[in-house]
């Protein structure tokens, strides 16, 4: 018996093998080779010319962390960063803004399919034509926006919806933007929770009296958790992916009052062709990242071994 | 003359008959707006006609890509020709040898240059870049609204600007107009009032990484640059909008003034166009001779191309008097080949000839003149200026500090 | 829980939400059938003075956006194709092969997909530079795509593969069926609905992608649809009304696929991401 396995095992593996080779070809080259050389460009200095790359300490006095030391006196890394925070912060909004649609949505009405079919939509829009819709919308001067807060009078004639324009609030206006698609896919993820709570226990919920409220956050919460865990998550990581829409929006301006890593780094590879000091601010990102990514890997252990 | 002219032009395609080799001509284009769009695809067609066994293929990049973009297909996989800038933008290549000199190309075409237009496209005694069009900047103006706020003339000194901003501001008119969601056009008023008050010399030798940010010069630059700003003559909404949206602000009658490049001349839209009329730079310190902003537009061959021959071909086909004029009747920029002649119907073409003519020196453009990343630094601080000049010092340390770390 | 149904007082609550919630897709369609000559005045919010669908004729004709489109598609079909077929292999050796690195394979995978690309921007514009060959050509797009999205795809398979008993294919195996049999004979069209669901979000994910193209693309006749609509900002005038026709064409696949697939898309998203 144990002969016969142990044979079994090694068909198997040979198939196994056979079967997973081309993929990972591609994912080693494509994805987990390109993480070391990163790593490997981060200590060095390289132009996006020269063909020969050697770490910043070989034959210099320079450190080999200097990309780092830089980064570290350097203002607008700061800043992105600080923006990242901000984006972690209230862009996660979009979680209980799309729980609050969903349970507002939740309706027994043919009217209402076809109300989510319109709610979910921005969920399958390009970031590029959100940000080019958003941009549009609020625009100072001639945007939407603008000309209904005038409309109302909220704005008065020589005054303008400056949003955008402003170091303080530009970064507000994109984290609104990219909730926007955000908060329908997080109302997809809890309308199917929603349909899939125990019948049972909400009923006997409502036997006992209980309170609207009290049902929320008692009983159909705690129910949603699993859901608002994968939710957060990917929200998370979603924040520290911005880039579609701010490089679309307002190109990490008024002077990087909205920048942000993902963005910051492509500026100085592509822009200013420091392509270690953008490898240097990719491996920042990409530590901060490991970080939501391993917390990711042990709730999905965790669900796995739960249920098998 | 005109015989030996023709003589010149019949030898020069020739010439071209015999370096060419049939095959491909690959060009990337970042001249992606409509008009000089247009100009580019009129000379093209010139050149196929005249050269029908050329294969010519033409990418078309928008101008904001295309400055980004380069560097990634220049060093591993050029065209045989591309579009560029004049000034230190292109030097960076040169120096890397990524750009094929054209020596020989200029030798076909002595005396139709001036000293000053080759000036900058040399770089280490060799020539590399083919000029085709250069353009003034300057003040584009409504004088309707002049009028309304009750301003007889264009001002001629700083005080007048200052005090028009002020009375156009008081007769609720945005006094200039100004976009910079993309940061280069705060760049230009850095360009100026910089020239104005200390000199032509002395901006080039800054741009060039020579000089230092944060020095008293510089700070008189800034503190004048403030005194425009304080009246309130910059909309707020400035860093929200792009330089095209800021010019329908002038189109609409909400603002007065736009300090532009010439190209902005042959997007005025034909309603208001009788209300538009131009004025140059005003004089901020009479002592100081009067420099330009002039950039100039220039194609190159790259030093990987793989049809050089046919490069070289276009090149020289560029350089030509008719070829110069044919392209530049569209695109409303004047001509660099000083045989080429211009619309002298065009008053703005005539005034951007009479000043750039009568200046004492020619720069480029802040990020044309200073390395890129000193440019970034720097058009990024002079946008938080328009919004905060009481920040200065701090913005002048962060150029400072880049420009030290650049030019280690 | 039991959708409740509602009276009068909800309806015109929830029509009001509605509309605010797509005011920003009205205002863009409004602008997309707007003149220049309209704009220029000033008259941004009227209503059109004539319905026209010139925006949209200039956007497909001087705006390319009939190659951009074409592109879109070129990239965007094969990368799922190929997608569907690797991810569902693997699914099966992760689900139903007894494979010593199942585990460790699955939370690569897992992993992979939550990087941030930032990580993998230089190296992959390098490699496709450098060693493949296959910078500013639309096949190194492809290649990263399917590479990339293997990580979440296999994790989707491996989950639905799971569902389908082992005793069926033990028995396919006791008959001597390869594991390839019964891989495309017994596998595969019991997944028809994991695969169409997969199909659609791999579809959405894919054309919207900008940054990529962005990287890996230099050629204007080559790139896709984000890219191209990105194009249209950088002419000399303000287009507001053709960015706004290019905004709704690039949206228009996706959205009919989201509008006549919408349970594969949800049961696609929902699935993915919890279970």
């Amino acid at each position: 018996m144990v002969g016969a396995l142990s044979f079994m095992q090694k068909r198997d593996h040979k198939t196994a093998w056979r079967f997973l080779a081309p993929s990972l070809l591609l994912y080693g080259l494509y994805v987990i080779f390109p993480i070391f050389f990163s790593m490997y460009l981060s200590v060095t200095q390289w132009d996006g010319v020269s063909t020969q790359v050697l770490p910043l300490c070989f034959g210099s006095d320079t450190s080999c962390f200097q990309n780092f030391i830089d980064l570290w006196q350097d203002e607008v890394f700061w800043m992105s960063l600080k923006n990242n925070i901000a984006w972690l912060l209230f862009f996660s909004l979009s979680a209980p803004l799309g729980l609050a649609l969903a349970l507002f949505f939740h309706v027994k009405a043919k009217a209402a399919s076809f109300y989510k079919s319109l709610l979910f939509m921005p969920m399958v829009f390009s970031l590029v034509v959100v940000g080019t819709i958003w941009s549009w919308f609020l625009q100072p001067e001639f945007g939407l926006v603008e000309y209904i807060l005038k409309a109302l009078g909220i704005l008065g004639a020589g005054e303008n919806f400056t949003m955008m324009a402003s170091e303080r609030w530009a970064t507000a206006g994109l984290i609104a933007a990219a909730s926007w698609p955000h908060a329908a896919y997080c109302m997809v993820l809890y309308l199917a929770g929603l349909s899939n709570l125990q019948k049972n226990v909400i009923e006997a919920a409502e036997i006992e009296g209980v309170s609207k409220w009290q049902m929320l956050w008692f009983i159909i919460l705690p129910m949603l958790r699993p859901a608002t865990v994968i939710v957060v998550i990917v929200t998370m990581i979603g924040a520290l992916r911005a880039f579609d829409l701010i490089s679309i929006m307002t190109a990490g301006g008024p002077a990087n009052s909205s920048n942000v890593l993902a963005l910051y780094m492509y500026q100085q590879t592509f822009e200013n062709f420091r392509y270690g000091y953008g490898a240097a601010i990719s491996v920042v990102l990409f530590a901060i990242s490991l970080l939501l990514i391993l917390l990711y890997l042990k709730q999905t252990l965790k669900d796995e071994t739960g249920r098998s | 003359m005109k015989l030996l002219k023709v003589i010149g032009l019949g030898l020069m395609s020739f010439a071209s008959v015999a370096f060419a080799t049939g095959g491909e001509l690959v060009i990337n284009s970042m001249h992606s707006d409509p008009t000089s769009k247009k100009a580019f695809e009129t000379i093209l067609a010139e050149f196929k006609k005249e050269h029908a066994n050329i294969n010519v293929k033409v990418n078309t990049i928008d101008h904001e890509s295309y400055k980004v973009q380069i560097r990634t297909w220049l060093p591993n996989n050029p065209p045989d020709v591309a579009t560029w800038f004049a000034g230190n933008r292109a030097k960076f290549f040169v120096d890397k040898n990524l750009v094929e000199p054209l020596d020989d190309v200029f030798s076909g075409a002595a005396g139709q240059f001036s000293e000053g237009a080759l000036a900058a496209i040399s770089f280490n005694g060799k020539k590399y870049l083919m000029p085709t069009n250069y353009y003034h900047w300057g003040f584009y103006y409504r004088k309707d609204l002049f009028q309304k706020a009750g301003l007889s003339a264009a001002p001629k000194s700083w005080d007048e600007l200052i005090a028009a901003a002020q009375k156009l501001k008081a007769a609720g008119i945005t006094p200039i107009a100004i976009g910079t969601k993309q940061a280069w056009p705060a760049a230009a008023w850095f360009d100026f009032i910089n020239m104005r008050v200390n000199g032509y010399a002395f901006h080039m030798n800054l741009l060039a990484g020579k000089g230092n940010y944060t020095s008293a010069e510089v700070k008189k630059t800034m503190s004048t640059w403030a005194q425009l700003v304080k009246v309130g003559a910059f909309p707020e909404t400035a860093a929200a909008m792009t330089w095209q949206e800021a010019s329908a602000l002038m189109w609409q009658g909400k603002a007065a003034m736009y300090l532009m490049g010439n190209f902005i001349s042959s997007e005025i839209p034909s309603a208001v166009r009788a209300q538009v009329d131009f004025f140059p730079f005003p004089i901020i310190d009479p002592k100081v001779p009067t420099a330009q902003v002039a950039p100039t537009d220039v194609y190159f061959i790259p030093s990987k191309a793989k049809n050089k021959a046919n490069a070289k071909v276009f090149m020289s086909f560029l350089a030509r008097a008719d070829i110069q004029q044919k392209y530049n009747e569209v695109t409303g920029l004047l001509p660099v080949n000083n045989k080429a002649k211009i619309d002298v119907k065009n008053t703005f073409l005539k005034s951007g000839q009479q000043i750039l003519g009568q200046a004492t020196g020619l720069s480029q453009f802040f990020d044309r003149d200073a390395e890129p990343e000193v440019a970034k630094v720097g058009m990024d601080g002079f946008v938080e200026f328009l919004r905060h000049p009481d920040r200065t010092d701090a913005i002048l340390t962060r150029i400072e500090n880049t420009r030290k770390r650049v030019h280690r | 829980m039991e959708p409740k149904s509602r009276g009068p007082v909800y309806w015109i609550f929830a029509t009001l939400l509605l509309l605010l919630w797509i005011s920003p897709i009205l205002a863009s369609l409004l602008t997309s059938i707007k003149t220049l000559e309209e704009l220029n005045e000033g008259r941004y919010w009227s209503l059109p003075r004539n319905f026209s669908l010139q925006n949209y004729v200039e956007a497909f004709t001087v705006g390319k956006f009939s190659t951009y489109f074409l592109n879109s598609l070129i990239i965007t079909v094969p990368t799922v194709l190929a997608v569907l077929f690797f991810s569902s292999l693997n699914g099966y050796v992760l689900a139903k092969l007894r494979f010593r690195w199942n585990k460790k394979l699955m939370l690569v995978f897992l992993g992979g997909m939550l990087l941030p690309f930032q990580i993998l921007l230089i190296p992959v514009f390098y490699l496709s530079n450098q060693y493949l060959n296959t910078y500013d050509t639309r096949l190194g797009v492809i290649l990263f795509h399917v590479a990339f999205q293997l990580g979440f795809a296999s994790f989707f398979m491996r989950n639905f593969i799971r569902t389908i008993p082992d005793g069926i294919i033990e028995a396919a195996r006791v008959d001597g069926c390869s594991e390839w049999r019964i891989y495309s004979t017994m596998v595969i069209p019991l997944m028809r609905p994991a695969l169409a669901a997969l199909a659609t979000l791999l579809f959405t994910w894919i054309w919207n992608d900008y940054l990529w193209s962005l990287i890996l693309i230099q050629t204007d006749e080559l790139k896709p649809i984000t890219a191209g609509l990105q194009n249209l900002k950088g002419q000399w005038i303000a287009s507001y009304h053709l960015q706004s026709a290019g905004a709704v064409i690039a949206a228009i696949p996706p959205v009919l696929i989201f509008a006549f697939l919408q349970k594969h898309f949800i049961r696609g998203l929902t699935m993915g991401a919890g279970k």
